[in-house]
């Protein structure tokens, strides 16, 4: 039997990206699976199939991780809340004509190109108590400071707001891409009607962004579930536990303990979360 | 007129994808056809230890290079190993290839080289505290047949303090030698300490004399001299009473060497868990009264950290404190005028006592030059040399050499002060330690690291009034028999049956 061109070419052109896709994605995600239903323990070579009994554990039994996710919820919450506001009120400013425009494009993108660890560190000096700048403008503008990273009621807010600096820009270069595309003949029909700024921006400009900014904040969420490096550059997931998120408790069983079945367990509950809120975004993002 | 037969065309993008598909076949192919690698280690798995009989491989092939990879700690002692491992190639032929690793990822990244039998690292170094478990797992290479047919002038092992040879042995077998060490100790103000105003203040508010911490001081005297200075001294002498790194990295050095002061431990004779003990408990309570006496960044401070405050003129004195930051902390000296340090053994005699070892990674394939290295930087030589740069050794030959001592030989003094109670310290845990905590029990199970680690986590927490000093050890004691796997869902504070300690 002869197979035609027209059959198997296809296949032969995509089989490398199959390759790659197999071997670097679904096969450490089966990887993992198997591992999540064994008690793998890298220091003491233990390594036994113990069915379900790490998913009861991370639901049932795990108060750290409970606790852990409430952390990483907050600190979503936190980032998407600052962000996305004030990202699209950047990208607005960012659309008007001004001198000097340019330039300004460009220092936004700055933080974007610092690396996380090294510019974490920066950070971590910023926030210190006793010669850092940020306490100093604190108690020039306010009178006092909060002890930002050794505070656990402040500690979280002080990731939140590195967090916001670094990714603020990405949002609002997203948003003014999306602002430059907008078509100009409902504005000037709305300007006909008499309609003032404020109206345009409620029911024309919000109304077509809408899906770019579920779009972003899609992006944003499945970044920020992965936060990682600034913890580890400016808090250590502390004082005590106050910002140890998902991503760090998952490290830290890991990588501190080497547990490798447990780990796994929560590296896929972790990976099924992700999926959900992805789900139920994109769900979202569709109906416009 | 027949029509021309078009020309056959090969498409680019047929070409690219044939020529990608061969390369990943060539290679899946070949890492196929790879025979695997002789066994070198023959494991034995039990409940929770591991017994491991190292086998000589039949013939082992000579090695291509005459070299030694060694990972050690990155910045502050990377510009001392590579000047040391220059010397030694100058002197052997062996190359040493430094490989500096952040100290913050070092546990982690050998650690999975070391699993994965890599043989990446011929020489690792080992912080004290996880030598058990990375010995246990049979991961490092023993030391005994080495060091047995080495001549004893060039190992001098009983030269070593002896609490590190504890530290360092397992099942019997030495896994390590220490080349460096961060015991702790106290450094104060001794010009405050000695200033008949401040002296008299103290009289007055407190109705005895102010002495000056060392191991003859309990914790609470040292509590009230923090309370003092913070609270009584006027602030542009001093603002606060005492320095302490309680952040999220040391913050369990400083309650540990508290709770050993008290008669606490982490484990009692028998194995059973007492770190949430009465003793552990008011340890922690002691450590929250200092808290409150000490610079507001406490909680995110480590020690370079307290160095800084110290340098500043903001602490009269750290808690339980690294001896070999005597380099930096003397720094104070120059920077605040009329400033005189001093330095003690730790308050009650007990402080954290941590080196780092090196080992040779049971996987390497260069263990002869491995030990080579190993045996020269550790040994009399390398160790008086480093001490020569100012590093803090742990032999007791080279500590109480009459060259490092700043009472005959004043120029060593801002390097080597602090070199006579390293080895006071190591005095008083031989004389004032029962044998069986000769190390402390936590040394010798094969999951000390994991300890360590969930302590500092919890110690933390505590400190930042997350939990009460008797919640948080609670937990950190479940926290423990979880790691021990002792009993699921519920952990047990005891031994189960089927537990076996780890072998004397």
């Amino acid at each position: 039997m002869k197979i035609s061109k027209e059959k198997y070419m296809p296949w032969l052109l995509v089989l490398p990206a199959m390759i790659i896709i197999f071997g670097f994605t679904l096969y450490p995600l089966f990887y993992a699976i198997y591992y999540s239903t064994r008690n793998t323990d890298l220091k003491v070579a233990e390594d036994a199939f113990i069915g379900i009994d790490n998913y009861r554990r991370l639901l049932n039994y795990d108060s750290e991780l409970a606790e852990a996710v409430v952390r990483t919820l907050i600190y979503l919450a936190g980032c998407l809340v600052i962000q996305i506001p004030l990202g699209f009120a950047v990208a607005l400013l960012l659309n008007r004509d001004f001198k000097g425009r340019r330039v300004a494009r460009t220092i936004i993108t700055l933080p974007l190109a610092a690396a996380p660890i090294a510019i974490g560190q920066v950070w971590r000096y910023m926030y210190h108590y006793e010669f850092g700048i940020i306490k100093y403008l604190c108690s020039l503008i306010f009178g006092s400071s909060p002890n930002w990273t050794a505070d656990p009621n402040w500690a979280m807010l002080a990731i939140i707001i590195y967090d916001s600096w670094q990714w603020t820009p990405f949002v609002a270069l997203v948003l003014l891409a999306g602002l430059q595309s907008l078509p100009p003949e409902p504005y000037e029909s709305a300007t006909i009607y008499g309609a003032t700024t404020l109206q345009k921006f409620r029911y024309i400009t919000l109304p077509k962004m809408r899906g770019l900014i579920g779009f972003v904040a899609l992006f944003r969420l499945i970044d920020l579930v992965k936060t990682w490096d600034p913890i580890m550059a400016i808090t250590w997931g502390g004082p005590g536990r106050a910002t140890e998120l998902l991503s760090w408790y998952l490290y830290r069983v890991g990588f501190y303990y080497f547990w490798v079945g447990y780990a796994s367990a929560i590296s896929l509950l972790f990976l099924y979360s992700v999926i959900v809120l992805s789900t139920v975004f994109i769900k979202k993002i569709a109906k416009y | 007129m027949s029509e021309e037969k078009p020309k056959r065309k090969i498409s680019p993008s047929l070409i690219v994808a044939v020529i990608i598909i061969v390369v990943l076949l060539a290679t899946l192919v070949y890492y196929a056809t790879l025979p695997p690698a002789p066994p070198t280690v023959t494991t034995v798995v039990m409940p929770t230890t591991t017994v491991v009989t190292t086998v000589a491989p039949p013939t082992t092939p000579p090695p291509v290079e005459k070299k030694v990879t060694w990972a050690t700690i990155a910045g502050f002692y990377t510009d001392w190993a590579e000047q040391v491992s220059k010397n030694f190639t100058a002197k052997t032929g062996i190359k040493v290839e430094v490989i500096p690793i952040d100290y913050s990822v070092l546990y982690e990244k050998q650690m999975i080289e070391l699993a994965g039998k890599t043989g990446a690292f011929d020489i690792v170094t080992v912080e004290s505290m996880c030598l058990s478990e990375w010995a246990a797992a049979g991961w490092l290479e023993p030391l005994d047949e080495y060091i047995k047919r080495t001549p004893p002038e060039e190992i001098m092992y009983d030269d070593i303090l002896e609490h590190f040879r504890w530290i360092l042995t397992w099942g019997g077998h030495c896994y390590g030698l220490p080349y460096y060490t961060y015991d702790q100790g106290i450094f104060y103000r001794k010009d405050l300490f000695e200033r008949e105003d401040i002296k008299e203040m103290y009289r007055k508010w407190a109705g005895h004399e102010l002495k000056e911490p060392g191991p003859d001081m309990t914790w609470d005297e040292m509590v009230k001299i923090a309370e003092f200075f913070d609270e009584v001294v006027p602030d542009d002498i001093m603002p606060y009473g005492i320095g302490l790194m309680a952040g999220p990295v040391e913050s369990n050095d400083e309650w540990m060497a508290i709770m050993w002061g008290l008669g606490g431990d982490h484990f009692d004779k028998d194995y059973n868990i007492i770190v949430n003990s009465t003793e552990s408990v008011r340890a922690m309570e002691i450590y929250m009264k200092l808290l409150k006496h000490a610079p507001p960044g406490a909680l995110a401070s480590s020690y370079d950290e307290v160095v800084a405050q110290m340098q500043h003129g903001l602490i009269p004195m750290t808690g339980p404190f690294y001896l070999d930051q005597w380099p930096n902390i003397v720094k104070t000296e120059k920077l605040i005028p009329g400033a005189k340090m001093g330095i003690n053994a730790p308050v009650m005699g007990r402080g954290y006592i941590g080196c780092f070892a090196l080992s040779i990674d049971a996987a390497s394939k260069r263990k002869d030059y491995a030990w080579e290295f190993l045996k020269w930087l550790a040994g009399p030589e390398g160790q008086y040399s480093f001490a020569v740069g100012g590093g803090s050794t742990c032999r007791r030959s080279v500590l109480l050499n009459p060259r490092f001592d700043p009472e005959k030989n004043p120029a060593t003094y801002p390097y080597t002060a602090h070199y006579k109670y390293l080895v006071q310290i190591d005095d008083i845990l031989r004389r004032e330690l029962p044998d069986w905590q000769k190390p402390y029990r936590v040394f010798k199970i094969p999951k000390a690291c994991s300890f360590y680690l969930e302590s500092k986590i919890t110690i933390g927490a505590i400190a930042a009034g997350q939990a009460t000093p008797k919640g948080g050890l609670d937990h950190l004691a479940l926290a423990y028999a979880t790691i021990l796997g002792w009993g699921y869902p519920v952990p047990s504070m005891k031994p189960p049956s089927w537990w076996k300690p780890p072998p004397d």
